[in-house]
Order: C-alpha cells, then structure tokens, then sequence
C-alpha cells in the first residue's frame, strides 16, 4: 500500500502525460484526481509535512531569506500544515496555475490568496497578502516563465527568498 | 448480624439494578435513531431497516446489515478486545463515532475498554483541521435544462477555530459518486466478488472540485454551511472516518449519490430526520430541499462559474459598451 501511495503521488507530481495540459484546458480535473487521491495515507501525505523526500527537498526553505513568510514570525494561518508544506503547494500550483497566473496578473484575487496561504504569507491578524499580491505582479513574467508547476514554485520560493516581501 | 445482610442485600440489589441499567442502556442505544444512522440504516421494504455499507469489514456482527442489536453487542465485545500488534485496527480506532455514542450512553463502559492510541486517526484528524462543514450543490449544465439532478458533495472548511482568514480554495471536499478508485482494496475486492455497483468516498482539495464544476463545467456551486457545532462537526469526521475506506450499493444508478451524503449528515447529527425519507427523497436537489426544510443548511453562498461571471459581466455592459467589444473582438455575436 505504501508502494502505491508512493507511485501515486510521484506520478501524480512528476507531471504525467494526462496532467501536462490541465492548466489551460482545465477539463475533467475532478475525475482524474478522484482515480489518484483516495481516501487515507496517500491525501494525508499531501496534507501533512513530511520529512521523507516525497513532500520534495526541505534544504531549499524560504525562511532562510529575508521574507518573513513561513517563518516563526509569521505562523502558520488556520490548520496546522498551512504554510508549511512543500507538497501541497506543488499540487496547488499544478492545478490551479492558469488561476494563479490571471490573479498574479491582476495583483489579486482568490488564486493569489489560497498560494500566499500556502506560502505562510499572510497576515494573520488582518487577513492580508497584499504584499505577496504585489510581489506576484511585479515579478509576473519570471514568476510565470513555465507551465511546469514545479518551475513555478521554484521561482516563488527564489523570489521570497531574495526579495524583502512583507506579508500583508 | 442482621444490619450487616441489610447492607449486603442492598449491595446485592444495587449490582442487579446497575446490570440491569446496563442492559436497559444497551437496547435503548440500539434502537435509537443515532445508533442507526452511524450504521447507516435505511428505510426499506415492509417497514424494515437496512443498512448501505456494502463492503466487508463495517459490520461486525454477521447479521450487522439488519439487525442493530446484534451489531452494537458486536461491538461492544470488539471494543473490550485486546488490543492488536496493529492497535490501528481495533474497534475502537476504526469506530470513532460508534465510540463517541456508546460512551456517552453508556460511560460506565469506558473503563473496561483497553487504552488504545489511535494514532492513523489522531494522524488524519490533524491532516485534517475542520472548523465548519457545508453540503455543495452544482446546478445542472447551462447547456442542459432538462438534467434535473444536479450533484452534490460535502466541503470541509480548512481550519483550527483561530483565524478566518486561509482560502476557501483550500478547504476540503468530500465526494461520493460510482467508480470510484479501484486501487482501495476493499472496493476491489466486493468488485470482483459481486459484479454489482458500488460507489465509493474521495477525499480532495476543493479547488479540485471548484475546477471540476465551476471553471471547467459551467456549473454554479451552492454552499449551503451545515449546522453543525463543535461535537457535530466531531461527529461528522468520526463518520466520515469509519464509512470513507467502504463501498455502498447503488440502489439508484444517479440518484443514490445524493442520498448517501445526506446519510452521512445524519450519521452525524442525529435529529436529522431526512434520512428516513428514502427512497422519497433521493435527487440531489431533493436532499438540499429536505435539509432546507428542517433547519438543517444556513443561507447558501453561490460560487459562480466562469461561464456565468462571463455572463454577469456581458450583461452589465450597455449597448454602446457591448458594440465596442464585439468589434474588439471581432466576433459577430457574444453568446
């Protein structure tokens, strides 16, 4: 079983053949991750930080930059793992990323909110990521330079590590 | 002399009637409406009951799918058994709710259950922060005025009861509908075994589910927010707990979906009485109408799809406004 849930996510995450194009044609997205998160270990692996390779390389953490997002001045927002976990921001990323980079565009929006989220860079006092927002539009073009959601999120974690991105 | 058989008959008949309250609890828990919706139970034939859960491994007596009273002494002795090398499969971690009403029913029972630590629950319950629920109805296809059926699914709100602030793209959604993942062993199995329907729980990001019908499909969503409180709210993810791995039979091919859900609001809150409606009501939008009418669903929040903020926005542009854009982009009519 665990050799499955591995194979799942691995492949769910690598980008298979059936997910390349979901960010532009968005069809179907329902049924094909209903066949590959099932109910348990594989959804809890998503959802939980982990330290065993498959939430994706912890040396590249952002809180080593000057962002203070996701750092101990910034706690986490409502859930234990928001902010926190790599792999669920790759999963965000790779089927939303179409939302993502319309609302990175506009410099704001639901998309935008629910990544500042899961990057731990939001207020959490006031609810804002207007500094994530803006960020997001300023550095839209190099931000968004791939389809590849895992480009991506690299990208958003190089940038909040160099730039000084003040949540909220 | 005679004082001391004065305390000892008294002792004596203090044991007796305490057994007896016992016993009183036990078939007063076993015909309550609670006991059997968190065994699933339905209306059926005759006036009798039955319960959905299909795959082996839910009931425990063998007689469970019928007979409530054999299924709550069933799991009364499960719960009192030694706890496995794997204490993740003891009843009392694969039962929470079942747990959570025969303790409150009976808590002198609690003690003479072994100290077991759940920890795949406790685990998944921490993946899982939920501080609200709601029942999500998509309407029917823009292009498909005759579907009546709609669907419906449950969303989990993301939370730690601290701040209200994460997206609700990040909430979760909890899906049950046929053909489910065959990759579930237990599913699998009553596949091969019976050659019949079942239909199975996916557990999913939201946005999944927000792309699924709403960006993808033109589908409004309604979120109608449960009432459920705190020890609800419990109850509903000790449910969802122990019926997620299984299958259930489809009586209905389309229909049942809706239903089941509605079975699962029951399981956790009990005073709702929907549920003995079947097979009355079975359509997706019969459920939200029923629970509608008993209370049970807060004023609903609409999640438009993008097709109908296309709309929204084409309509409040005037004639001059709606010129200049056809022209713009060189198409002959907008929608």
């Amino acid at each position: 079983m665990k050799i499955l849930t591995s194979l799942i996510l691995s492949v769910m995450l690598s980008g298979s053949a059936a997910a390349a194009d979901y960010g532009m044609a968005g069809c179907g997205l329902g049924s094909i991750v209903a066949r590959e998160l099932h109910w348990g270990d594989n959804m809890v692996q998503i959802f939980v930080a982990t330290s065993n390779g498959t939430a994706g390389s912890q040396t590249f953490g952002i809180t080593s930059g000057t962002s203070n997002c996701g750092s101990a001045a910034s706690p986490t927002v409502r859930g234990k793992v928001l902010g926190q976990n790599k792999a669920e921001r790759t999963v965000y990323l790779h089927y939303n990323l179409a939302q993502v980079r319309a609302d990175a565009a506009r410099g704001d929006g639901e998309y935008i909110a629910g990544l500042a989220d899961l990057f731990g860079c939001r207020n959490q006092l006031t609810g804002s990521y207007v500094g994530f927002a803006t960020m997001s539009q300023h550095r839209h073009e190099s931000l968004f330079n791939s389809n590849d959601a895992k480009v991506v999120q690299a990208n958003f974690e190089r940038a909040l590590s160099q730039d000084s991105v003040s949540c909220g | 002399m005679r004082a001391a058989l004065g305390v000892a008959a008294r002792l004596l008949f203090l044991l007796i009637m305490a057994g007896g309250s016992a016993l009183a609890g036990e078939s007063e828990l076993a015909l309550s409406p609670a006991w059997l919706r968190a065994l699933y139970y339905v209306p059926h034939s005759l006036g009798r009951s039955a319960g959905l859960v299909a795959t082996p491994g839910f009931y425990l007596a063998t007689t469970g799918r019928n007979d409530p009273q054999q299924e709550l002494a069933a799991t009364l002795a499960a719960f009192r058994a030694q706890v496995p090398t794997k204490a993740d499969d003891h009843a009392l971690c694969r039962f929470p709710r079942r747990r959570q009403l025969i303790a409150a029913a009976m808590p002198e029972l609690v003690t003479s259950w072994p100290v077991v630590a759940c920890t795949a629950y406790r685990d998944w319950r921490e993946a899982f922060p939920v501080d609200g629920a709601s029942l999500v109805f998509s309407s029917n296809y823009l292009n498909n005025p005759s579907s009546m059926y709609g669907h419906t699914f449950l969303r989990l709100q993301r939370g730690n009861g601290t701040s209200q602030h994460s997206s609700d793209l990040l909430d979760y959604a909890v899906n049950f509908a046929a053909n489910p993942d065959t990759a579930n062993p237990l599913l699998y199995a009553a596949y091969g075994v019976s050659g019949r329907f079942f239909g199975g729980f996916s557990l999913m990001p939201y946005y999944l589910k927000v792309q699924e019908y709403a960006n993808a499909e033109s589908r409004d969503l309604w979120e109608y927010p449960l009432r459920l409180d705190g020890a609800g709210l419990d109850a509903l993810m000790a449910t969802l707990w122990e019926v997620g791995p299984h299958g259930i039979r489809y009586w209905y091919l389309d229909e049942n979906c809706s239903f089941v859900l509605l079975a699962v609001i029951a399981a956790a809150d009990p005073s709702i009485t929907a549920v003995d409606e079947f097979p009355l009501v079975v359509a997706p939008k019969d459920t939200v109408a029923v629970l509608w009418r008993q209370g049970a669903l807060g004023e609903p929040k609409r999640r438009f799809s993008a097709h109908s903020r296309l709309t929204l926005r084409r309509q409040a542009l005037s004639a001059a406004e709606a010129n200049l854009l056809v022209r713009q982009i060189g198409a002959a009519k907008l929608f």
